[in-house]
């Protein structure tokens, strides 16, 4: 559905994506990256609201640049709000569904299907100015899929809303995926990404790191040790017992906070299945576990060292 | 315990439109349909103005009611040397106050207000082309302008045709009927591009009102002083021409050329003076309008892009 090929862009001195090449199927796939590392110009190469400075963008197997056709069956819902205050949620879908060439007699019944399915038909016909970021976000989402866009390009689309509200996006755009439509969601949050979709496009610094299956990297990463933060009632007492396990590399404890240990594990699945049973036995209770390790700039670190 | 019946079944698959997606007509009028919108959507502001702006016109059914009752009383030899209907008309064209601020009220926040809430990105995402934007965008100021200058103008001119009696004024003036069309057209235009051009280089729709009144406003006097200073080494003609040398001279000036009279009151017993070239004045409103145009194309884009 897009076919990129070399694709660079340039901002005078200023690079924005360098020499990406990869093809984005029907399905939903995010592309991940830290803040700057080329995820909005990617998605502006493909919506054609830029031109690559060098290599080709291809979507529906033309060039999106300016071309009304390809943009006809583009979904947008952009990272920043793009709204006139002053218009309500509905006149604003209305207007978007309207530059979306959506019939006028069908215009009523396609903006309320979009407003139902983001939620905001109760909200619809007040001012967007006293709409919270949540329901800024729906309505940006709305207008993205009010005609019905064979390819749909969220950026950033779960900011700000609640937890019910992205578990309604998500579901939203699984069943869109399924209907044989592709999705490309952007995201900086690993967690959120792995909720919506295994195929990813890892961007990094403008460069395209990684792309496939989100498995595939995470086992990349459980290839180095791993790190994992236990808050405890007492981290000495059950730190011993840690280290008896063949999973466990080190454990470290924190001078200033004695119920907090930090191990390290070169098989997190293992050490994670083994952990139950061993705090049972230490007859501790974990109240905190998180692992530093299990975030974006690790994986990044990992597969640029890597 | 009083039975309430089971909730209704929420229905959450998604269902989308799935029709048609061509409409007849141009892709810019989404965009100045929603632009008229906003205009009018401030209703307080706009219609006073509006009413305001047919005071020169209300004048001339004034005068017009005096030539009648005057005729009846006297006869034909009226006691003041009433002016002509052209000029009575060409008189309430050059009253561009109230016109210029609806210019602002339409045009300031056409593009500025887009740039501060970021909607290029969100129109240029969608099945439009930037001229389409422009289009829609220029349309949206156009349209309102030449209403307002159309309407009261071609209303009080059907008047005039029968105060005056409509044969008689068919056979003198019936002209100005179509002429009327052009000469509202004339502010519409100028006024559409040049504003569009600043406001399309700012974020906030204030500031290009306040440089559009600044530009307008020194122009104009810039204008009438050369004309003042180089009254004596230049012919008449040439003299009024530099004086009509601004935006709103060369609406007036092109506007008296077409209605071909000059401005001249109730109680103005001067013979009209000369009109002002048309040529230099239709070539600065050319330029000034592909200026404009030329400001706002090389402005709009969905993103900013950062430059070397």
């Amino acid at each position: 559905m897009i076919e990129i090929v070399g694709a660079s862009r340039w901002y005078g001195q200023v690079i924005g994506i360098n020499d990406v090449t990869c093809s984005i199927p029907t399905g939903l796939t995010a592309l991940l990256g830290q803040n700057g590392a080329g995820k909005s110009t990617l998605i502006k190469l493909i919506t054609g609201q830029l031109k690559p400075t060098t290599g080709a963008v291809s979507v529906f197997g033309r060039n999106p640049f300016a071309c009304s056709e390809v943009l006809q069956n583009i979904g947008y819902c952009p990272e920043t709000d793009s709204f006139y205050e002053e218009m309500t949620g509905r006149q604003f879908v209305s207007l978007m569904a309207r530059l979306s060439r959506v019939p006028i007699n069908d215009l009523a019944s396609a903006v309320q299907y979009a407003l139902e399915q983001v939620q905001m038909v109760e909200r619809a016909d007040t001012v967007i100015a006293s709409y919270s970021k949540g329901m800024r976000q729906r309505i940006k989402v709305a207008q993205a899929i009010v005609h019905d866009p064979k390819l749909l390009i969220l950026d950033e689309p779960l900011n700000g809303l609640d937890p019910l509200g992205r578990r309604q996006l998500m579901s939203l755009m699984k069943d869109y995926a399924n209907k044989g439509r592709a999705i490309v969601v952007s995201s900086h949050i690993l967690y959120e990404v792995e909720q919506m979709t295994q195929h990813i496009l890892l961007l990094h610094r403008g460069r395209l790191l990684a792309k496939g299956d989100i498995r595939e990297i995470r086992a990349l990463i459980d290839q180095h040790p791993h790190r994992i933060r236990l808050e405890t009632e007492n981290a000495r007492k059950i730190g011993p017992r840690i280290l008896e396990l063949d999973s466990v590399l080190a454990v470290q404890y924190d001078r200033r906070d004695p119920r907090v240990l930090e191990l390290e594990t070169a098989a997190p699945e293992e050490f994670y299945s083994q952990l139950g049973d061993l705090v049972l036995a230490a007859d501790q209770e974990v109240s905190h576990l998180s692992s530093p390790d299990n975030n974006l700039e690790s994986v990044f670190g990992y597969l640029v060292q890597g | 315990m009083s039975d309430t019946g089971a909730p209704p079944i929420a229905d959450l698959s998604y269902r989308n439109y799935d029709g048609p997606k061509s409409v007849r007509g141009p892709r810019w009028w989404p965009i100045a349909r929603n632009g008229i919108r906003l205009t009018l959507r401030k209703k307080a502001v706009f219609w006073a103005l509006f009413a305001f702006s047919w005071l020169p016109y209300v004048m001339i059914v004034f005068q017009l009611f005096i030539s009648s009752v005057t005729e009846n009383v006297r006869g034909p030899e009226r006691f003041i040397d009433l002016p002509k209907y052209p000029e009575m008309l060409s008189n309430a064209y050059g009253s561009w106050f109230f016109v210029f601020f609806i210019v602002l009220l339409a045009g300031a926040g056409s593009i500025a207000a887009d740039n501060r809430s970021n909607a290029q990105q969100i129109y240029l995402s969608k099945a439009i082309t930037k001229r389409d934007y422009l289009i829609g965008k220029w349309m949206s100021i156009f349209l309102v302008m030449f209403a307002v200058v159309f309407i009261p103008m071609f209303s009080v001119t059907c008047y005039a045709a029968f105060n005056l009696g409509l044969g008689d004024f068919m056979r003198q003036y019936g002209t100005l009927f179509p002429k009327i069309f052009v000469i509202a057209a004339i502010p519409a235009t100028v006024h559409a591009c040049v504003m569009l051009g600043i406001s399309a280089w700012n974020k906030a729709p204030t500031i290009a009102g306040l440089i559009y009144v600044g530009i307008f406003l020194a122009w104009n006097l810039f204008a009438q002083i050369v004309a003042a200073l180089l009254h004596d080494s230049l012919s008449r003609e040439m003299r009024r021409t530099v004086d009509y040398f601004s935006i709103q001279g060369s609406i007036s000036g092109l506007g008296q050329n077409v209605i071909g009279a000059m401005p001249r009151q109730f109680f103005d017993r001067h013979l009209p003076p000369q009109l002002p070239a048309w040529q230099p004045l239709l070539a600065l409103a050319i330029v000034a309008c592909v200026l404009g145009l030329a400001a706002a194309r090389a402005r709009i884009r969905a993103v900013d892009v950062v430059k070397s």
